[in-house]
């Protein structure tokens, strides 16, 4: 009870001058009344005492619950904590043409583009995972968003599917994060934030788009995974390009800058189907974990519960009402 | 303007009055041919139209006896009349009406007896202006009515008076009605009785059915007390209505016992109408 207190507040206080009405129940005299010559030979009775009684007090009561709910009383824990499953994942996919190259690692039979084996991996991906929402932003050149975050996994395997046609065009990377992030805007935080980049390559960023994504990473508090389709004779992130060729690794510059968002970040380098498929199982296993996390609650408007109180208030005026006697005789 | 109906009722005494008005009641002055009181020698009552011939011969030593008589006499007959506020109730009947009735009825038959009627009414003063002295007059009863069934602006008032009506009757002894709803506490109903003990007291008590009897079984009722002006909530179920009227049953016994124990008469109850056989009955049967 004492929590209620501590939580709850008042809209309009100086509407509560008003609740000294509710002492008018307990003054008012002189309604209609059978005249009787003598109240000594009536016998006294505790129950019409106390019908009078409640009579007044849900007069009083049925004023002052109005004057409460008309004063704007609310009720709201400022603070409360909430577990969230599941991930809210962003799938960012890379359509540049270089997508549409072989693995580093060529499979033993046939040949399977970077794109397919993201889309197959993908695809098994977004079946298993049940409790997640999952939207998906492709960019090339420009990023276009394909699936909003949602539960619709239909909408999601249609747009992988859609990534058939072939790639086109550049790799802009910080367009399609950007745009990846806008949809966790204004949302309610109930499950780790992940964006999920599947590229191939990387883009040099200059330092303002840098600073952009940064704070949009920190004030989405989405985590990062990067799942690098390395290219045939592409380089590995981990291994530092030669002095003097620093602008021909993109990739590199692009792993120590994410590195740096302050964000939980992890990539996985696949040179092959199979990696790309151990590194989706890792993902999966990653964002599995529950999320802890407090938010502020909206205020709950008590003005219906008063409302609703002052209302069966009037129910019983009404129903005491009912029984009073209109006619002094005998039934 | 109503005039009230000629009802008489009779009424006798238990008691010799002391009377020198002729009248029809039973005294304890010697004279007149009615009442035989007795022989006396002839020179206590030298009446020689009463002289009794056998009764001579029966003293020894012979001596003239005489027969003596009581003188039949008349007596006032007064009607206390309680004014308060209480008397104003009006449901299934009109208690200021029915009081006006029975005043009426009593000075009417009064007058046709031959006795005096006077009146005294009471609230917490005397009232002066509805005083009557005892007198034979006629059409006393019409007046008394009108008097009555006139009075208009009824206060909040008790009936604290009533002990001291008793400075306004006559010091002999008198008939004396005393009409009230009885709703006086038990000091001052016993004060009053106590007071006009040397009178001959008939208690007429007016209920109304509607106080007590007539009453809703179910629902809940306010009251307002007309004489105190309080409110009281009642609750009425079947249970309280019974409680109201064995409430009232042990009003009715404890009026019946004070009224006993001051020497009066046994009250005469008039509940809603008033039946002037029943107090011819009442009259006749308890003196």
């Amino acid at each position: 009870m004492s929590d209620f207190f501590h939580h709850s507040g008042i809209e309009y206080p100086w509407l509560l001058l008003l609740l000294f009405m509710g002492l008018f129940p307990w003054l008012v005299r002189g309604h209609a009344a059978f005249p009787h010559p003598s109240m000594m030979s009536l016998p006294k009775d505790t129950l019409s005492v106390w019908v009078e009684r409640v009579w007044r007090l849900l007069g009083s009561l049925f004023t002052m619950f109005i004057v409460l709910a008309l004063s704007g009383i609310y009720w709201g824990e400022p603070v409360v904590e909430k577990v969230g499953h599941g991930a809210h994942i962003m799938m960012v996919l890379d359509r540049s043409a270089s997508m549409n190259d072989d693995f580093a690692d060529k499979p033993a039979q046939g040949s399977a583009s970077k794109m397919a084996a993201a889309r197959r991996v993908l695809q098994q991906f977004v079946d298993k995972s049940r409790e997640d929402l999952i939207g998906m932003v492709t960019f090339s050149t420009s990023p276009i968003l394909v699936a909003p975050l949602g539960g619709d996994r239909e909408a999601v395997k249609a747009a992988l599917k859609a990534t058939d046609a072939g790639g086109m065009g550049f790799t802009a990377i910080a367009r399609g994060l950007g745009l990846a992030l806008d949809y966790y805007e204004g949302k309610p935080m109930t499950g780790s934030r992940v964006v999920l980049l599947v590229s191939d390559g990387g883009a040099h960023l200059d330092s303002k788009t840098q600073d952009m994504l940064r704070t949009m990473f920190i004030r989405q508090g989405a985590s990062l995974y990067w799942i690098f389709l390395r290219s045939a004779n592409g380089a590995s992130l981990s291994a530092p390009p030669e002095e003097g060729r620093e602008d021909a690794y993109p990739e590199y510059h692009l792993h120590q800058f994410f590195g740096t968002l302050g964000v939980p970040y992890k990539a996985y380098e696949a040179e092959s189907p199979l990696a790309v498929e151990d590194a989706m199982a890792d993902i999966a296993r990653l964002k599995n974990q529950p999320v802890r996390y407090f938010e502020t609650a909206p205020r709950h408007n008590l003005a219906s519960v008063f409302y609703l109180l002052a209302l069966l208030c009037g129910c019983g005026l009404f129903a005491l009402h009912l029984t009073e006697v209109k006619q002094w005789r005998a039934a | 303007m109503s005039h009230f109906l000629s009802s008489e009722f009779y009424y006798r005494l238990g008691w010799r009055a002391r009377s020198v008005q002729p009248g029809s009641h039973a005294t304890r002055t010697s004279g007149g041919s009615a009442d035989f009181r007795g022989y006396v020698p002839f020179l206590e009552n030298p009446n020689p139209k009463r002289i009794d011939l056998r009764a001579s011969l029966r003293t020894f030593p012979k001596q003239l006896m005489v027969r003596a008589y009581h003188e039949r006499g008349a007596i006032a007959v007064y009607a206390v009349l309680d004014l308060s506020a209480s008397m104003r109730f009006s449901s299934n009947s009109n208690k200021t009406q029915l009081m006006a009735d029975i005043t009426a009825s009593i000075a009417w038959s009064a007058q046709r007896n031959g006795d005096a009627f006077g009146m005294v009414a009471c609230d917490d003063e005397v009232r002066n202006d509805l005083f009557e002295a005892p007198s034979y007059r006629r059409g006393i009863a019409d007046e008394v009515y009108q008097k009555l069934i006139s009075i208009s602006g009824w206060a909040q008032v008790g009936a604290s008076a009533f002990p001291r009506a008793i400075t306004q009757l006559r010091r002999k002894r008198s008939l004396v009605f005393l009409i009230s709803d009885y709703h006086l506490d038990d000091q001052l109903l016993k004060e009053t009785l106590t007071s006009l003990s040397p009178h001959d007291v008939v208690p007429v008590v007016l209920w109304d059915s509607a106080e007590y009897q007539d009453i809703p079984n179910w629902g809940w009722a306010r009251v307002r007390d007309i004489e105190t002006g309080r409110y009281q909530s009642l609750f009425l179920r079947p249970n309280l209505a019974r409680r109201i009227k064995s409430s009232y049953a042990t009003h009715r016994s404890k009026i019946v016992s004070a009224c006993l124990m001051a020497g009066a008469r046994m009250p005469f109850f008039i509940e809603d109408h008033f039946d002037v056989e029943a107090l011819t009955r009442h009259m006749l049967e308890a003196s």
